[in-house]
């Protein structure tokens, strides 16, 4: 492949800091749809609602946005380690 | 590098819809914009006046919106489960389908989510959801699986992605767009390490989203099956619906392919391969879908249970035959001879044998539900009849008109062709499949060494 060769210019502080708050909301998010599901829970053990029904479904949902909150800060983080130091010439460059 | 100088090198072409803008752009958001204007006054009308203005009542509660939502979570199969089964399976030829793919998944998934907000008539209730929900109840199991589903289809479009925001960091002059990709590229180099995370990470995705999107399907169907209405109380719904789903979201990839190819002039990335690979899973699928309507209405006549016979017969020869035999039509009888003669089996063969399946796809969800609600199991509820009102038909114009814009504002900010996985494609394939290969072909030596 041919190598555009460039250098790219150093990134702005606000770029990382909206990384962030990406990072940030989707957390939330998955934090948020797991206190709702908790929430249900508790709700359908107050009132003795079928909480059998109630556990179950969380079995399988839970780890699901605990999971794809795991992999996005994996990738995240993961790709944050995983830069070099030194500038490089392009993100076109494969290994 | 300058955003003049992308088109200087390889895959150009793939650039070209983000970095220059045509006639045709804008002619067609203006189009679709209209569309999604009347859908959204539809909407306007709709919500001031109640449900009142649609074609919904007394024994028919449920229609347009409930057989969109079917009908586009359906469709949404099309994306990340092809996409991750074609990468776990490693078919090198899923290259340019995938990303084509994934984007329908996340966009008609919300717009299918967006048509059960529809039809609530007092939206503002669905708080009552988060409140005092029940997860006894398969619409709450909807709710969650939808939302699993939409979440993990964005993480999964997006993280494969990043190498290609990356690449358009770097031909972006500095402005919006540059800060835009600058931050979703995550810091994206290319060094080894990166390649490593993310290529775990894609694989952990294409593992997890396969059981939700089969999840998804099938707990869609558990809200009819769990019922005890007549055709509708039935075990094979969860796999029937399943089927479905993928024929269904097969045709629209096919349909999506065929007017990229056209538009942005990739016939050098989507060859007729693709489709005739696409048309033999659909010749599975229409062979499979048959298999399960088969079954579906055999085992009902059989039983010949009085109020699921009414049902029966209102499909067959009353009221909805022209939808139930339009439906056959356009799932087989059409579809199946075009996709299991090879000479037929072309581009164009392979659009008109999906445009079909679309249309009776959407016929198949109809006919599932509007019959069923119109012959209730209760004697003492009367037979009813279901007509769409103009405000429907608006809102379901206006919904798939929304699919097609924020598809053309995808291409119109990301490549629809993965540029990283075409370039890792192009450089190590061979070495790939022959590593493969060797594995399992006894007696297969050393890559032959091509001369430059």
């Amino acid at each position: 492949m041919e190598n555009p060769g460039y250098a790219r210019e150093p990134e702005s502080p606000w770029v990382f800091r909206a990384q962030l708050a990406t990072l940030i909301g989707f957390s939330c998010f998955a934090a948020l749809v797991i206190t709702w599901i908790g929430r249900l829970i508790y709700i359908s053990w107050v009132l003795a609602d079928v909480f059998s029904a109630s556990i179950g479904i969380a079995l399988v949902a839970v780890p699901i946005f605990l999971g794809l909150a795991i992999i996005f800060n994996y990738v995240f983080w993961g790709l944050h380690r995983g830069r070099q130091q030194v500038q490089l010439p392009s993100a076109d460059d494969a290994p | 590098m300058t955003e003049s100088d992308w088109r200087k090198e390889e895959d150009a072409i793939l650039f070209q819809p983000i970095f220059s803008t045509g006639w045709r752009f804008y002619a067609t958001v203006t189009v679709l914009g209209a569309l999604v204007l009347w859908g959204v006054i539809s909407y306007i009308v709709q919500y001031r006046e109640g449900l009142g203005v649609t074609g919904m009542g007394f024994p028919v509660s449920w229609s347009f919106y409930i057989i969109n939502f079917v009908f586009f979570i359906g469709i949404s199969h099309a994306g990340t489960l092809i996409s991750a089964i074609l990468r776990l399976s490693q078919a090198e030829w899923r290259r340019p389908v995938t990303r084509i793919a994934e984007v329908i998944t996340v966009l008609v998934l919300g717009i299918g989510g967006m048509n059960i907000l529809i039809d609530l008539g007092r939206p503002d209730r669905i708080m009552n959801l988060f409140y005092y929900g029940r997860y006894q109840s398969p619409l709450l199991w909807d709710a969650t699986s939808v939302t699993a589903y939409l979440t993990a289809s964005s993480v999964y479009l997006f993280v494969p992605m990043i190498p290609d925001i990356a690449m358009l960091r770097d031909r972006c002059a500095p402005g919006w767009r540059k800060f835009f990709y600058q931050t979703m590229a995550l810091g994206w180099e290319g060094t080894p390490a990166q390649h490593r995370v993310l290529n775990r990470a894609i694989a952990i995705l294409a593992v997890l989203v396969v059981p939700i999107a089969v999840s998804v399907h099938t707990v869609v169907a558990f809200v009819f099956s769990m019922t005890l209405q007549p055709m509708w109380h039935s075990t094979i719904f969860g796999p029937y619906f399943v089927v479905g789903a993928i024929f269904s979201g097969t045709a629209t990839l096919l349909v999506a392919m065929a007017i990229l190819r056209k538009v942005f002039h990739l016939e050098d990335y989507l060859q007729p391969i693709h489709f005739n690979y696409l048309g033999l899973l659909m010749l599975v699928m229409v062979l499979l879908w048959t298999y399960f309507t088969f079954a579906e209405y055999l085992t009902t006549y059989y039983g010949n249970e009085p109020n699921e016979m009414r049902v029966f017969f209102s499909k067959f020869t009353g009221k909805y035959a022209l939808f139930f035999w339009g439906m056959v039509v356009c799932n087989l009888v059409i579809p199946f001879p075009i996709l299991a003669i090879n000479r037929l089996r072309t581009i164009g063969g392979t659009v008109i044998a999906s445009v079909f399946i679309i249309i009776g796809m959407w016929l198949e969800r109809f006919i599932i539900i509007v019959p069923t609600l119109a012959n209730p199991r209760l004697p003492e509820y009367a037979q009813g009849s279901y007509f769409p009102s103009i405000v429907e038909i608006g809102i379901m114009v206006g919904c798939t008109a929304l699919f097609c814009l924020l598809y053309v504002l995808f291409s119109k900010l990301f490549p629809i062709v993965s540029v990283a996985e075409i370039r890792e494609g192009r450089e190590h394939t061979e070495e790939i499949v022959h590593k493969r290969l060797s594995r399992y072909a006894p007696g297969l030596g050393k890559l032959p060494q091509v001369n430059p």
